[in-house]
């Protein structure tokens, strides 16, 4: 048997295929050039090499998009604020951080007798709540003497709150038509309402809940059930009189030290506020003699400079009031001025203090 | 004397060198250019090379002279396409290849390219004796990357490195499939030789 060595192979195959291999030089220099030789059928390496290239960065690309697709489909469906119109149907409407509507709550059964029929859902906010204060009008919830909403904006930034309250006041006065709406603004904070806070009623917002838990807290002997069935504008008479500021949240997170420290006197002129309050700028109201006009609505924050120098000069008068923490002491001094301005500029509202 | 032939064969094999990369470019830039100087300098360095790996994707004498023959005339009218990365045999490869898959597809085989593509077998040579009895055997027995690494190496001179380069394969499989290929051949020439 004829034993074989791995080199004597190769040596082997050498041989038979050199044997075999044809001269098929001169067929080829005889060969035309051009037309009739075949043309190389495939793609090359440097063009698969190309192909692939190009894949790789559609593949890329792709991944790119569906990521963008993916963040952007996650960044709609985040409940980034929480809007509470509270008249007496409490309705909260829950938006993402593009201001579209992601849900409309009905807090109680004249809250689902005011959402009955409206879609709202992905929907801007501004139309959500056009559609909801009209929808109450026709309902006759809000009338000449039923005039006042409370606005309760919670969640996201401090910044963002305050663009998003000055939007929907703005909504709510020109949905209201003719008739002139008190619309009470508080701040729910940067946090979702407490889960830990008793209802006071099963058909409350937590914007309501929210403005009864710090009435109770400034005033222990108030009878929560009570509050709970009181109107929004006697309830922000009360906390008027308790001196509340409604738009301090007061939870101690970092919201409040923002709003001391704000330069451009914004921040200060919401804070000074005990109520926040706006009757649309029509001036007298039906709800004198609850809410003090103090003039200090939103567009004028926004817009009027000189009221805002008004502020600053007043800060002036009292002895470095911003520098410590009396704030609330610095805030009632300020509200006693512009109670008087506002008396001087013969509004029929009655002052606080005279209440 | 068996001992002295096994180590002029061996050293017959050793002393195949192959021409370097930057070389067969310049050929191929030249054929490019219409030099003819150049192309019967690509010929002559690479015939073998391009002729054993027909036969590893044709198994048959015929056919792999055919798909040669086109080869080369694909290098003459396509050598402006070659963009030089180093690897003039891959390209050259490429090219026969897609010769092969052209003649399967137009004899309507579509099955792909592997042992069954061509159904001719590399017939014993009368006149071949035992080297062309090993080479039919190689043939028939090894598959298609086995073929290929053992002819490349064996017939060609290409060493493990070049060849690894050539197929577009990782060093160690062209070395272990190389490796695999020979005792599977040297164990079927030794059956063989039993049954005789």
């Amino acid at each position: 048997m004829r034993k074989y060595r791995k080199r004597q192979l190769e040596a082997m195959l050498s041989r038979a295929v050199a044997k075999q291999t044809p001269d098929l030089l001169a067929a080829l220099q005889k060969a035309p050039i051009g037309g009739s030789a075949p043309p190389i059928p495939l793609p090359l390496a440097a063009a698969r090499q190309a192909k692939r290239r190009w894949a790789q960065a559609a593949a890329a690309l792709c991944a790119c998009l569906l990521l963008c697709m993916g963040g952007g489909t996650l960044a709609y469906f985040h409940a980034d604020a929480v809007v509470g119109i509270d008249v007496n149907p409490s309705i909260e409407i829950v938006t993402n951080r593009f201001d579209r509507v992601l849900a409309a709550r009905a807090k109680n059964a004249d809250a689902a007798a005011v959402l009955e029929g409206l879609e709202l859902r992905h929907v801007d906010v501004d139309t959500a709540v056009n559609a909801v204060i009209g929808s109450m009008v026709r309902r006759q919830y809000l009338t000449a003497e039923t005039n006042a909403v409370l606005v309760t904006v919670s969640g996201t930034g401090e910044k963002r709150r305050l663009q998003l309250e000055q939007r929907i006041v703005q909504d709510i006065e020109s949905a209201s038509g003719q008739l002139r709406i008190a619309v009470y603004v508080q701040d729910g904070g940067q946090d979702a309402p407490p889960a830990d806070t008793p209802p006071a009623s099963p058909g409350i917002s937590a914007g309501k809940q929210r403005l009864i838990s710090r009435l109770l807290a400034a005033a222990p002997s108030l009878d929560r059930a009570a509050l709970a069935a009181m109107p929004i504008k006697e309830l922000a008479a009360l906390a008027d009189e308790l001196d509340i500021d409604l738009d301090d949240d007061n939870d101690g997170d970092d919201d409040d030290e923002d709003e001391d420290d704000d330069e451009d006197g914004k921040g200060d002129a919401g804070q000074k506020s005990p109520v926040r309050h706006t009757d649309g700028g029509k001036g007298a109201n039906a709800t004198a003699g609850h809410s003090r006009d103090d003039g200090r609505d939103y567009d004028d924050r926004d817009d009027d400079d000189d009221d805002r120098d008004d502020d600053h000069d007043r800060d002036d008068d009292d002895d470095d009031r911003d520098d410590d923490d009396d704030d609330r002491d610095d805030r009632d001094d300020d509200g006693d001025h512009d109670r008087d301005d506002d008396d001087q500029d013969g509004d029929d509202d009655h002052d606080r203090d005279d209440g | 004397m068996f001992a002295l032939l096994l180590a002029v064969e061996a050293e017959s094999v050793r002393n195949r060198t192959t021409v370097p990369p930057d070389q067969c470019e310049a050929w191929i830039a030249g054929v490019a250019k219409g030099d003819a100087a150049a192309f019967d300098a690509l010929y002559r360095a690479t015939d073998r090379t391009v002729y054993a790996y027909a036969l590893s994707l044709t198994r048959n004498r015929e056919d792999a002279q055919d798909v040669m023959m086109e080869t080369y005339l694909s290098i003459r009218t396509g050598a402006h396409l070659y963009r030089p990365q180093g690897k003039p045999l891959a390209w050259i490869f490429t090219i026969a290849r897609n010769h092969v898959r052209m003649r399967a597809r137009t004899a309507g085989r579509e099955t792909p390219l592997g042992d069954a593509l061509f159904a001719r077998e590399e017939p014993a040579a009368a006149d071949g004796g035992e080297d062309a009895l090993v080479l039919r055997e190689a043939l028939h027995i090894l598959s298609e990357e086995e073929r290929q690494v053992v002819l490349l190496h064996a017939v060609s001179g290409l060493r493990h490195r070049e060849t690894a380069a050539a197929l577009g394969l990782p060093l160690a499989t062209v070395l272990s499939k190389y490796s695999r290929a020979l005792r599977k051949l040297k164990n079927h020439l030794e059956r063989l030789g039993e049954g005789d």
